[in-house]
């Protein structure tokens, strides 16, 4: 079930790109966009164009594993650049997320000094 | 046994804050210098509820940089329940989101306190714990008390948590120096570099703001009249509006500081060429050829323009000078 739907996205997804490429290439003929040019001096020339459509897709799909109302991934995604979407794309599982309250932390530091404690590392307790 | 094992996890604890500190001592003697406290007491404080102090934090950022947004809000745009927290990227891409340009701060405890004094709290990143086993944690830089050494902090569930200076430095540290300030369109940090400055508005241009995006290059090509990147965008921005004429003098400007910037002379050919001047566009693009390597993507970008009005009839007429 969960490969069938993996590949009806590809096969959505790829077929977009094919409708898209030809369309794209009349609208904006020839002006190098802004973003496209800072990765050409990033690059020193080279232009190894994101396949946009794909990366949104996957990046979608994945904040949606992740929990995201899906209605609201796809606004999401679509308020990042070509750049962050690539980020996001190989990183999304491992980059900081940050989260956490004092109340967990706190929490943490009390585990800590118990386990020391337990250990003899500290008699910080046994003061009391 | 358990003596031997004490010893070595002494000297790792050793090692491990003795490592932070050469870090941070440069930062540190810095704050020596402030001199005077300074509070910013009119930013909104919005208490985290659970795992949520992005959208707190955001939020308390985002208001008093003048939009209205309260942090439920911002939850369905930056939380993620899998991940039991809030991206950086994501962050970035909400603020845009409420037509305020993010702008990292550098990496330096006097930048954030240079932006607070100039009025602006920033939001930043905090690793509580290590760099092996982190606990992210945004907050919100409202104040440095110089008698005291501490910063102060919209925070968590409090709203004034008092940190010292060199507890927040290692925490920031851990963090990557990592924080932003919420820029409204065409305002300018307090000590705004310009490279970093024209690529955050060309991320604004990119999610397709051009109103803000052309506010923004207005502002840095005023501030640095020499940086090329930012004609560019604002030509490309003018370009995307459909208003030619700006397009046309923002990519001359550009050409007129670095005659042989070859985007600059593809976009002037484009515009050229919706004019119907393929006279003109002939001539500048040869001008991009000749500069041109003719291994790169650009190269063949040209050539491929080149040809194409080479189908078109050359001497068409036009009136633009």
């Amino acid at each position: 079930m969960l490969i069938f739907r993996g590949k009806s996205i590809c096969v959505l997804a790829i077929s977009f790109c094919l409708i898209g490429l030809p369309m794209m290439q009349t609208a904006s003929a020839a002006i190098i966009s802004t973003e496209t040019a800072i990765e050409m001096d990033e690059r020193q020339g080279r232009i190894d164009h994101i396949n946009d459509v794909l990366a949104r897709e996957s990046v979608q799909n994945m904040m949606v594993r992740f929990g995201v109302d899906p209605a609201d991934a796809s606004g999401r995604v679509a308020a990042l650049t070509d750049a962050e979407l690539q980020t996001l794309e190989q990183q999304l599982e491992q980059l900081p997320a940050g989260g956490v309250g004092f109340v967990e932390v706190v929490g943490i530091v009390a585990i800590v000094l118990i386990i020391l404690e337990l250990l003899g590392v500290t008699n910080f307790f046994s003061e009391f | 046994m358990l003596m031997r094992w004490q010893q070595w996890l002494t000297l790792g604890v050793i090692v491990f804050v003795a490592g932070c500190a050469s870090d941070n001592r440069f930062m540190l003697a810095e704050l020596d210098q402030q001199r005077d406290d300074v509070e910013l007491v009119h930013t909104p404080f919005y208490p985290q509820v659970t795992d949520q102090c992005g959208p707190s934090a955001l939020a308390a950022v985002l208001n008093s940089s003048g939009v209205t947004v309260t942090p439920e809000t911002l939850k369905s745009r930056i939380y993620i329940p899998g991940r039991q927290g809030s991206l950086q990227i994501e962050l970035l891409a909400a603020t845009r989101g409420y037509e305020r340009m993010p702008y990292l701060i550098d990496t330096n405890v006097s930048a954030i306190l240079a932006e607070v004094r100039a009025d602006r709290p920033v939001l930043v990143l905090q690793n509580l714990r290590s760099k092996r086993s982190p606990i992210w944690h945004y907050a919100v830089v409202v104040g440095y008390l110089a008698d005291k050494k501490q910063f102060v902090l919209r925070s968590s569930d409090q709203e004034r948590h008092l940190m010292r200076a060199s507890q927040f430095v290692r925490t920031w540290q851990r963090a990557g120096y990592w924080g932003i300030l919420a820029l409204q369109p065409g305002e300018m940090p307090a000590s705004p570099d310009a490279d970093k400055y024209v690529r955050s508005v060309a991320t604004i241009e990119a999610i397709g703001d051009i109103e803000n995006a052309l506010l923004g290059y207005h502002a840095a090509t005023e501030r640095w009249p020499e940086n090329s990147l930012a004609w560019l965008g604002m030509g490309n921005s003018f370009y995307a509006q459909g208003n030619l004429d700006s397009a046309e003098s923002a990519y001359k400007r550009l050409l007129s500081i670095d005659s042989d910037h070859l985007v600059a002379l593809n976009n002037l050919s484009q515009v050229q060429i919706d004019r119907g001047c393929f006279a003109h566009a002939s001539v500048t693009l040869d001008a991009a050829l000749s500069q041109a390597n003719p291994d790169t993507t650009i190269y063949r970008t040209i050539q491929e323009t080149r040809r194409k009005i080479e189908l078109r009839n050359p001497s068409a007429a036009c009136d633009a000078s």
